[in-house]
């Protein structure tokens, strides 16, 4: 489940190397002392996921890199390597522990609103942990790193996020989930088969387009693009300089966290127009293939969505962009709006509200506040 | 009919620009009340398309509308309750385009 022997081996070495290390929650002389275990002994630390105290001393010196243990109840999984190391963990904290003295190093709130670990992995890079996984709910990703593992600590700051466990527990196994940051620091993103993600302190989306982290360390390869996306392989195989742009207008040279979050999905917000275009029914099971364009506009490209078909009485077919939820409501599902609505149900459960008898008392109280502001 | 305002909607119609309220103020005088009007007369009216009117997918109960299509969108949402006994609307929140642009 974790990457081991080699993998651990690069992690220190990039480590020793000068690279940052992200240990949740332990401070850059700690990070330094870990780090200087890991260079000798093969090993990095791990992260103990939960919370609690460590129940027993951890066995001898393992090979285990950095990473997390524990699931907030069961402590089957994500073993680092060796049962002597897993930990007696209690839900809502992250443990840093030292893998080969089993010294507690440090402690931090964590949460995954009812997860339960299933998969865990350190990304090769050594930046971030990836953790999959639910119980009972929606698969969920969070990434942990020494920038997000505080902001993601919010209650229900993931829960946006949705993925297939499988592709993740197949790129932790394998190791080849990527981290990178954006060029703004504030968000990282991760590479998986099944798409790329975006998680910073709003929670975690899915980022169709690679181009959002364009401007990142390490170029994009063919090899690392979802299978089956013709369009980013054929765009791949042209030369860089004559790549056409992804994204939408004005998406290059904002911020990695303002085009991955909240620009690029919300984009299609307040444009009216329409345009025509026809599409041809092919085979006998009548597939029709939206436009490339039609298709980015409403994030039809993201894993999930789906097209809801209502034909009318009047002769009309309508199409509903749907994400789970219709794309034209996304705004109605982001967290900002989602806290004003939980907002809303607290003035009507403490009966904050304000009853107005008839159309025209409440009319009037519209006129009065536009005359206090000056307005006809 | 009736209509009833959370705490958290007065706050929002105060923090609204002028220039969006004003939209606000001009798309509930009229389009949207007269619109609820027809529509407890006569269930299943249709709402004015411009006000975008429907159900939010996954909030059962939920209502959004439209009030702004020039500029930056505007919304609100809003719900159907029962005021002694008459149909009425309760407004829950209404925000502009600075939800969208503070991630």
């Amino acid at each position: 489940m974790f990457p081991k022997g080699r993998q651990a081996g690069r992690a220190a070495a990039r480590c020793a190397g000068g690279d940052r290390v992200a240990v949740p929650g332990v401070s850059q002389e700690r990070q330094a002392v870990i780090v200087a275990l890991a260079v000798a002994l093969g090993a990095t630390a791990f992260v103990a996921l939960g919370g609690g105290v460590a129940a027993k001393p951890p066995g001898p010196p393992t090979d285990a890199p950095l990473g997390i243990v524990g699931d907030g109840g069961s402590n089957e999984l994500a073993r680092p390597g060796r049962r002597g190391a897993r930990r007696r963990t209690v839900p809502g904290e992250l443990l840093v522990a030292d893998t080969r003295t089993g010294r507690f190093l440090a402690r931090r709130p964590f949460s995954i609103p009812q997860a339960c670990v299933r998969a865990s992995a350190v990304t090769p890079d050594g930046f971030a942990v990836l953790v999959s996984g639910s119980k009972g709910g929606p698969p969920r990703l969070a990434l942990l790193d020494d920038r997000s593992v505080g902001a993601v600590a919010a209650p229900g700051a993931i829960s946006n996020c949705s993925t297939r466990p499988s592709s993740v527990s197949h790129d932790a196994r394998r190791g080849r989930g990527r981290s990178r940051a954006t060029p703004d620091g504030r968000a990282r993103v991760i590479g998986c088969t099944d798409g790329w993600h975006v998680v910073n302190g709003e929670g975690c989306r899915t980022a169709a387009r690679p181009r959002a982290i364009a401007s990142s360390r390490q170029p994009l390869r063919a090899s690392r693009v979802r299978a089956g996306s013709a369009r980013q392989q054929s765009r791949l195989a042209q030369p860089r300089a004559q790549r056409p742009a992804l994204g939408p207008p004005g998406a290059r040279g904002c911020d990695g966290l303002t085009f991955c979050h909240s620009v690029s999905s919300l984009s299609h917000m307040g444009q009216p127009k329409r345009r025509s275009q026809f599409v041809a029914l092919a085979g006998s099971r009548g597939s029709i293939t939206l436009p490339a364009e039609v298709r980015r506009r409403y994030h039809l490209d993201e894993p999930g969505a789906q097209v809801e078909v209502i034909g009318r009485s009047d002769g009309v077919i309508e199409l509903h962009p749907v994400l789970p939820h219709r794309a034209e409501q996304a705004w109605f599902w982001t967290e900002r709006w989602q806290a004003m609505e939980r907002e809303a149900e607290e003035d009507i459960a403490a009966g904050r509200t304000r009853v107005f008898d008839s159309a025209e008392e409440f009319i009037a109280d519209l006129d009065r506040e536009a005359a206090e502001r000056g307005l006809r | 009919m009736k209509f009833e305002q959370t705490g958290r909607f007065r706050g929002d119609r105060a923090a609204l620009s002028d220039e969006h309220f004003a939209d606000f103020r001009r798309a509930v005088i009229d389009h949207f009340i007269p619109a609820a009007a027809r529509h407890v007369n006569q269930p299943g009216s249709a709402w004015p398309k411009g006000l975008r009117v429907k159900r939010v997918q996954g909030a059962p109960g939920v209502w959004e509308m439209t009030w702004s299509l020039a500029g930056p969108d505007g919304r609100a949402t809003f719900e159907w309750i029962e005021i002694d006994g008459e149909p009425a609307i309760r407004w829950r929140r209404v925000g502009d385009h600075a939800i969208f642009s503070d991630p």
